[in-house]
């Protein structure tokens, strides 16, 4: 019992968000025969690549910048 | 042997998409990535402490490389390598934070696309890094964090020189009592190797939770001088003033001076010792993590990979606690692998990091071939037939200005068309240097000949040929993961 709750626990919540028909159903045209099972699986993997590809201004972002060229210091790099 | 070979082995061109497509084996996948990691200071390579017990009973049971070679001494460029299976030459990044160029970003982003994590995500796995240097490292990962950073936050208040200050006004015993209470961290900066393995075996849960593989990259960074994250007690007498002024070098002796200011250690010795508590302390989380493994029964299912970055110069060389140069010191880094199904062995092929993607696309049948050229080679065959799979190995020094190595087993050249170190602004290599490494493995005596000609300069000129040839081409944008 204990175990099924912590399992629980462990689990990613999900949300619901709103598309254009037109829109889910050009995803839906794409995706046939990839092996990607559905929409939202398509839409997640999307937006993960969108948040997680550097753009030039992205790759050191100010105040990641700073916090890193404080540890490089501490490092022996600056 | 031709170097760029993106697979071995029964993965070749694939004409026939349907009727070959294999079936990938997705097992969990995790890499212990222990930073400036030497093999010099691990007792299964004959170190007189044992720093690595639950190490070495791993590698006895599993895959012990005796002779594998960072493709970088320096962090960045050698995680990208990892992470492209290309050299620095061709990922565009050959130098560390904060000596990146413009220009090395530029040809990284601008070059391939290939990117193991995001591979692996695309194919459904939790893909997840505890590490803190970020940039385009984070590429691919659902999860790129260190620790709890609110928890980290009111810690580094507390260390702000601002808030010292009125705690050193406090009288003795509020401040005894203050210190107490906070309970005070070797450094507020970084994670102890504990939080970095909690925080990793943390979300191994969620993904187990979720019924979802996981890529879990776990970069501990306690071995990088000054091993702030661990505690120590200096034991030794102090030797700093005399190794000072043993130092011939003045920029060498002005950086080592700079930076053992105010860390508090007596002697070299106790800075070794320091290394070592260092290792130990990583080694007793390692051994955390396999029971972790065994426990919830997911070993057989699970590539474990132990390895380091690039390795370290301790005191040789005269250079002092840094990585810099490309001597073995500095590029020899221990690996050890757990691949369920392959008992264990010894390894003694030369082996590479850029290896490990086409490695990984074998055993775990990831794809029919690897979307893009790199200069990987699949160890598998290494490993089921001992075939040697490179006679040479390449490295880039990340610290110094240009300058670069090809190793034999036998022998060793290094190349420095600009040897200037960017940590101490000195010069650590001639322009040409030639080791013997079977009669001079510690490389002290440069035999370098000028006008007899050198097999070794040849191996570069082949990287550069096939560099003309198809190795920079534009990669054709696939569409089929999605």
């Amino acid at each position: 019992m204990k175990k099924a709750k912590k399992k629980e626990d462990n689990k990613v919540k999900y949300g619901t968000i709103s598309l254009p028909m037109p829109l889910i159903d050009k995803v839906k045209q794409r995706i046939k025969g990839t092996g990607m099972n559905s929409v939202s699986g398509f839409v997640g993997f999307v937006l993960r690549q969108v948040l997680s590809t550097p753009t030039k201004d992205s790759l050191l972002n100010k105040g990641q910048e700073k916090e890193i060229k404080e540890r490089l210091k501490s490092l022996g790099y600056l | 042997m031709h170097m760029i070979q993106a697979l071995s082995g029964g993965f070749g061109e694939n004409k026939n998409k349907k009727s070959n497509q294999v079936k990938m084996d997705k097992k969990n996948i995790i890499i212990v990535m222990v930073d400036a990691f030497r093999p010099k200071n691990l007792s299964l390579f004959g170190y007189h402490k044992e720093t690595d017990k639950n190490i070495k009973k791993i590698a006895h049971e599993n895959l012990l490389f005796r002779n594998f070679f960072s493709s970088s001494n320096a962090t960045a460029p050698s995680l990208t390598s990892l992470f492209t299976g290309k050299f620095p030459e061709h990922s565009g990044i050959i130098h560390q934070f904060p000596y990146t160029s413009e220009k090395e970003i530029m040809k990284f982003t601008d070059g391939g696309s290939f990117w193991f994590p995001t591979l692996l995500q695309q194919k459904g796995y939790e893909t997840i890094a505890v590490d803190w240097i970020g940039a385009w490292f984070e590429k691919g990962f659902t999860y790129y964090k260190e620790k709890n950073k609110e928890k980290e936050k009111s810690k580094r208040i507390l260390n702000s020189p601002f808030v010292r200050r009125i705690l050193l006004n406090l009288p003795s015993w509020a401040y005894a009592l203050g210190k107490k209470m906070f309970k005070s961290r070797a450094s507020p900066m970084f994670c102890t190797p504990k939080e970095t393995m909690n925080l990793a075996m943390k979300k191994m849960k969620e993904a187990i939770g979720n019924e979802k593989p996981f890529f879990v990259f776990a970069h501990f960074w306690d071995t990088h001088f000054p091993f702030p994250t661990i505690k120590y007690k200096s034991k030794h007498e102090k030797n700093i003033d005399k190794v000072l002024k043993e130092i011939k070098d003045e920029k060498v002796r002005g950086y080592f001076k700079k930076r053992v200011t105010d860390i508090q250690m007596n002697s070299t010795e106790d800075m070794i010792d320091k290394y070592d508590k260092a290792i130990e302390e990583i080694d007793g989380q390692i051994g955390k993590l396999y029971n972790f493994l065994r426990k919830n029964k997911i070993w057989d299912d699970t590539v474990l990979i132990i390895m380091g970055d690039h390795g370290t110069n301790l005191i040789g060389h005269d250079i002092y606690f840094s990585s810099t140069g490309l001597f073995d010191d500095t590029i020899h880094v221990p690996v050890v692998m757990h691949l369920p199904g392959i008992g264990g062995k010894e390894i003694k092929g030369l082996a590479q990091n850029v290896d490990f993607v086409p490695t990984l696309f074998e055993y775990l049948k990831i794809e029919n071939r690897i979307p893009e050229k790199i200069d990987g080679i699949s160890m598998m065959p290494l490993i089921k037939n001992g075939e040697e799979i490179r006679d040479k190995v390449f490295s880039w020094d990340g610290l110094g200005h240009e300058l670069k190595s090809v190793r034999t087993k036998k022998r060793k050249l290094i190349l420095a068309a600009d040897p200037e170190c960017n940590l101490c602004k000195s010069r650590h290599h001639r322009e040409k240097e030639e080791y013997n490494l079977e009669k001079d493995p510690g490389e002290t005596n440069n035999i370098y000949t000028k006008g007899l000609g050198n097999e070794l300069e040849k191996a570069f000129d082949g990287l550069e040929t096939n560099k003309k040839q198809d190795v920079w081409e534009k990669p054709v944008k696939r569409t089929d993961y999605i």
